[in-house]
């Protein structure tokens, strides 16, 4: 959708498929005497590191084909190649969405356990969350909560809403092979916001009073480009249940997602027009 | 109250636990290779903060109580599946445990050594070494290619004085480009790999506690000394002094990554420059330790009691 809409607009795009880069991707980086320069080569055009005007990266973590990541060679490949876009990117001195630090280098969703830790000051509050492999700490943990809770794997964006005890008994067994990661049901409106840039766009209607809540929790994760997904109470309270650093936008409306989009292409731009003034 | 966190297999790990019974410091030893079973870590965020316990067959902490974390993430290869679990499950199994310990000890207030989350910087050694430079160190001349041609010429324009490693976490063993290593070169077109200029001198192992500084100088035959034993080369090692700048840029890297200890590895030139390579968020200092009698794991020991956070940014 970016490369399309920049297209649109008459920009050069050099799109690097993750999957399918090498051989064939003619890339050479020099750092010397803390200056760094190099080339990339796509079709027949060789692009200067300079000439580079904004980078929307998306990784999946897999630089080869599915195939070969199940050889040694093939991991090895993904690490090297990551590795070396981590560095690249945080070399770049044009707008990078996203240039994470490396604490966000393998997390990609995060919940209440990475974001206690990620954001000292939260401007939200984070729904209470148990980790525990005690089976009577869970079912006090159960009685707390008001026997609603939701059960999600730490290394796993998935989720179950655990709301009898019968439920609550299936993680018993659970509890004896691994730690059990529970969190309280926080009722209220669920607001879904993407941050872009210094904009924050909610899926739905709006809701001004957190935006600048939002901006500042994606400030503080050093983000250019995420996605809340909040709770606020009857009380006016505001949780952060979750926060994606590589949204997807497959759950958007289609203008949320246009706007998104358009959002994006100005962030990529503005390096090209700072450049100019 | 300290807590220990590993295996003991784990030099570092029997190292520590040795330190802290000789200085009479109390701390209890949370051995993950009897996770799960005979412990327990249960802990609990509520109103943005962090509690919780640990429990051991000696008895029970709470997490209030722990002035300081050692922890060696641990790599869980060799441990034995268990009946009806199978291989992929047993993965996801340590994965889990291994989350939610990371998370536990990034999120603690205490003094940790190290925190997960500050541990990673060191697997891009690309993004390290800008780091190293926007702090005023010295850094090789380094080109990262998939193209030979561009290789070649960098050997050439280095006077065939280049070596060659990984760029990510994968421990590589540093080797020489040689001449008739030249027609191999095409094959980094399947890979960026990365070359750097030899930088001749002594190396010098710089550990980081806190504000406490350690210099180790060893002098090798082997294009990298971690490997002499390896390669039958002579590797000699001495507790020296570094400069009062270097050292404070040292302790000023460490602690922007928010690490409290560290292990920085450096080069002296003949005209007393220092060049830096990479900073380990990890270290292994029993041989450094014992070949020098440097007092670095006492110093680790009173950081971890202290619970002292200065250095954590």
């Amino acid at each position: 959708m970016v490369k399309r809409y920049l297209a649109s607009l008459g920009r050069d795009v050099v799109y690097l498929p993750e999957g399918r880069l090498f051989p064939g991707l003619f890339f050479s980086w020099e750092l010397r005497d803390g200056q760094s320069s190099g080339t990339l080569e796509s079709g027949d055009s060789t692009i200067g590191f300079d000439q580079i005007d904004g980078v929307l990266a998306r990784f999946s973590g897999i630089a080869t084909t599915p195939d070969d990541f199940h050889t040694k060679d093939g991991r090895y490949l993904s690490s090297e190649w990551h590795a070396l876009m981590r560095g690249y990117m945080s070399s770049l001195s044009c707008p990078v969405i996203n240039r994470p630090s490396p604490e966000l280098w393998y997390r990609r969703f995060l919940r209440a356990p990475e974001l206690i830790s990620l954001v000292s000051d939260s401007p939200f509050r984070l729904p209470r969350t148990l980790v525990a492999t005690r089976f009577e700490d869970i079912q006090a943990f159960f009685d707390l909560s008001g026997r609603r809770i939701r059960y999600s794997p730490l290394t796993m964006s998935s989720n179950y809403v655990i709301d009898t005890q019968e439920d609550l008994e299936k993680l018993e067994p659970l509890s004896h092979i691994l730690p059990l990661h529970l969190s309280e049901v926080v009722s209220g409106d669920p607001i879904d916001a993407y941050v872009v840039g210094t904009r924050v766009v909610f899926d739905g209607a709006s809701h001004n009073s957190v935006a600048a809540m939002c901006q500042e929790l994606a400030t503080s994760s050093g983000l250019t480009f995420c996605h809340l997904r909040l709770v606020r109470t009857l009380e006016d309270e505001c949780y952060c249940m979750s926060l994606d650093c590589m949204p997807s936008l497959v759950e958007c409306a289609e203008h949320t997602r246009d706007t998104i989009v358009g959002y994006l292409v100005d962030t990529l731009c503005s390096g090209a027009s700072r450049g100019a003034e | 109250m300290i807590l220990v966190c590993g295996v003991l297999a784990d030099a570092m790990i029997e190292l520590m636990c040795a330190r802290l019974n000789d200085m009479g410091y109390e701390y209890v030893f949370l051995d993950e290779s009897r996770l799960p079973g005979e412990f327990h870590v249960n802990w609990s965020i509520s109103e943005n903060s962090v509690a919780g316990y640990v429990s051991s067959p000696s008895g029970k902490v709470t997490l209030n109580d722990i002035t300081g974390v050692y922890v060696r993430y641990v790599d869980y290869r060799g441990k034995k599946a268990r009946d009806g679990i199978s291989n992929r499950e047993e993965e996801l199994i340590r994965a889990e445990y291994q989350a939610s310990l990371m998370h536990l000890f990034d999120a603690m207030p205490s003094v940790v050594v190290n925190r997960a989350r500050a541990s990673v910087s060191n697997d891009s050694k690309l993004y390290q070494q800008l780091q190293l430079s926007a702090f005023g160190f010295l850094t090789p001349r380094t080109l990262v290619t998939t193209v030979p041609e561009q290789a070649a010429a960098f050997y050439q324009s280095c006077r065939k004085r280049v070596v060659y490693k990984s760029v990510s976490g994968i421990r590589s063993v540093v080797q020489r480009l040689e001449d008739e290593d030249l027609p191999r070169l095409e094959r980094v077109r399947n890979c960026p790999t990365q070359f750097q200029e030899v930088v001749e001198g002594v190396d010098v192992r710089v550990h980081v506690v806190g504000e406490d500084v350690f210099a180790t100088e060893l002098k090798s035959t082997a294009t990298d000394y971690r490997y002499a034993a390896a390669t039958g080369d002579s590797l000699t090692a001495r507790a020296i002094e570094i400069p009062p700048e270097l050292a404070a840029a040292c302790v000023r890297l460490t602690r922007s990554s928010g690490l409290m200890v560290s292990g920085i590895d450096l080069r002296r030139t003949s005209d007393n420059k220092y060049y830096c390579f990479e900073m380990n968020p990890s270290p292994g200092f029993v041989f450094y330790e014992r070949t020098t009698g440097q007092p670095i794991s006492e110093a680790v020991a009173r950081l971890l009691r202290s619970g002292s956070t200065r250095a954590h940014s």
